[in-house]
């Protein structure tokens, strides 16, 4: 077994800080040694349940059972399925559908599944040992319509926390934030890293994320890892004054371009802090390059740099688009051979396994990479991935006489989509379906109606010709 | 200005996204919540906060205003601006 196994290493905390708290959640605090027992009892009855299940689905609530779930799931050999809180049911069924999940740990509102209890319950110790085995199946969106699952590996998660751990001083006195949601990698780093070390897992409510800074005050959060938005959003509500966050001593930065204003706000409010800025896709796991920024240069303008490799991963930049391999590397897309050969290259010379970011980037003369752009239409809205083209595949059946096409504007701090069709249709009733299909962050702001889709002398689409529609009502 | 008026004048301005976003009128009552129900983002709703403060002239503390449960929902707004 990997020495970094996740459940390994949260087993081996559980021993030695038995009482301990390892979570704060829902107004409660769970020590290691319940933690361990209830998730123990959740994987006691998946294996009784269903031995042969590889892929089990919660619902990913903020709520203490989701955490415990998590943990029993691996500790039952099996990978975890998250489904977010407030995604349509269509999209549930898509996810569900692909990987193959036919059980639940807790019921959920999706018919054709068997749930297992989630309820609290105590179990001497865990019932099977199962690393190098799928770790979990996360959801990001896909260019050909509905959402995309990467499967990941414990493997590829000890990788990811091998290099964490040492690379930063954690203690068991430490205070993490869990901001990400539980559908979002960057969720791992905060559950992983946390257990591993000891420290205690403090979850903010739904609420919480608005009043982001007191939560972090009231908890005495040491560990901060977010989207830097969130940042932006304490910035516009007025909750960054100077020293607003002075327990924290770590934060990281990941799932989006981090500006060096937006670095540089936050380190006034957290003087005491170091600053990282991390980036990785999913499908390499987490974070596989780091920034640390020091205090010195935060007069700059414009983005941070996304750093340096890990020391385990391999990058290489081909024709401007990062490429990455090594340790991190998941396996691919499940039910989805086509997307993970497009995405997943295998080096003929060397039989290496090499995934395509997608994104332009650019070395400085320190050797640090730098993101400059997208090489196809992603975008980052809050941290989500957005593939305008999803917006399209969920209008295809709406508009048969007419096409769909879903640009992405950026206006100050913030992006938006607008999709244009070329066929007279009931916007509000689109919307209406669309809101059926599709999570909240995917919404366009606005359908807009023309006449015929413009294009270029080339005779390719006049994206500039469309988003000028925009400001033109 | 009464609750009616903020009321009224709240739903003016988020009739024209929620229609966009097939919401009919009447489901733009005090419970619903703006931002769980997709009709604005964080931010976003931020920003309508701001653009109340200057319509009606007067600041809030809005992380004090957060926390109360429910402080996105229509009626939370509402709570903001009246009982500050």
């Amino acid at each position: 077994m990997h020495a970094y196994d996740p459940i390994h290493l949260f087993e081996r905390a559980a021993q030695r800080w038995s009482d301990r708290p390892a979570l704060r959640v829902e107004g409660r605090s769970i020590t290691y040694g319940e933690l361990d027992a209830w998730s123990n009892a959740i994987a006691e009855r998946l294996v009784a349940r269903c031995p042969d299940a590889q892929r089990v689905a919660f619902a990913a609530e903020k709520r203490a059972s989701s955490y415990a779930s998590v943990l029993g799931i691996l500790k039952a050999g099996m990978a975890y399925v998250p489904l977010p809180p407030d995604g349509p049911r269509v999209r549930w069924r898509s996810m569900v559908d692909l990987a193959g999940v036919k059980f639940t740990v807790g019921a959920v509102d999706l018919p054709g599944l068997e749930a297992i209890d989630a309820a609290e319950g105590a179990a001497s110790r865990s019932t099977r040992n199962a690393s190098g085995q799928e770790a979990y199946v996360l959801f990001t969106s896909g260019s050909t319509g509905g959402p995309k699952g990467v499967s990941v590996s414990r493997a590829n998660v000890a990788a990811y926390l091998e290099h964490q751990l040492n690379a930063h001083a954690f203690t068991e006195q430490d205070r993490f934030s869990q901001f990400f949601a539980l559908t979002f990698d960057l969720s791992v780093h905060d559950l992983f890293i946390c257990w591993s070390v000891g420290g205690c897992l403090c979850v903010p409510s739904a609420n919480d994320l608005m009043r982001a800074a007191t939560f972090v005050r009231e908890e005495g959060i040491t560990v901060w890892f977010s989207v830097p938005s969130l940042v932006l959003l304490l910035q516009r509500m007025r909750a960054l004054p100077a020293n607003a966050l002075h327990t924290v001593r770590l934060a990281f930065f990941c799932g989006e371009p981090l500006t060096w204003p937006i670095a540089r706000a936050y380190a006034a409010a957290a003087p005491e802090a170091e600053l990282f800025n991390l980036y990785g896709p999913t499908e390499a796991t987490i974070a596989i390059t780091s920034y640390r920024i020091a205090r010195v240069a935060l007069q700059q303008e414009g983005v941070v740099p996304i750093g340096v490799p890990f020391k385990d991963a391999r990058v290489r930049v081909v024709d401007d688009e990062l490429q990455l391999s090594g340790p991190q590397l998941a396996a691919g897309y499940v039910g989805n051979a086509d997307a993970t050969d497009r995405a997943f290259l295998v080096d003929p010379a060397t039989g290496e396994r090499w995934y395509r970011t997608g994104d332009h980037v650019r070395y400085d003369a320190e050797e640090n990479l730098h993101f400059v752009s997208r090489l196809d239409d992603q975008v980052k809205i809050m941290g989500h991935r957005v593939e305008p083209a999803e917006v399209d595949a969920a209008l295809a059946s709406l508009v048969p006489n007419g096409h769909a096409l879903t640009l992405a504007k950026r206006t100050g701090d913030s992006v938006r989509l607008y999709t244009f069709i070329d066929t007279v249709a009931d916007h509000s009733a689109l919307m209406h379906e669309l809101r059926r299909t599709l999570p909240a962050y995917m919404l366009p702001e606005r359908i807009i109606t023309v006449e015929v889709m413009p294009m270029t002398a080339h005779g390719k689409l006049d994206r500039k010709a469309l988003l000028a529609l925009i400001e033109h009502g | 200005m009464d609750r009616t008026e903020l009321l009224k004048r709240l739903r003016e301005r988020l009739l024209a996204r929620a229609e966009r976003l097939g919401l009919r009128a009447d489901e733009l009552h005090g419970s619903l919540d703006l931002v769980r129900s997709g009709l604005l983002d964080s931010l976003g709703f931020v920003d309508l906060i701001t653009e109340l403060e200057q319509e009606l002239g007067s600041e809030v503390d809005l992380a004090a205003a957060f926390d109360k449960p429910g402080a996105t929902t229509i009626d939370g707004v509402i709570d903001i601006f009246l009982k500050p």
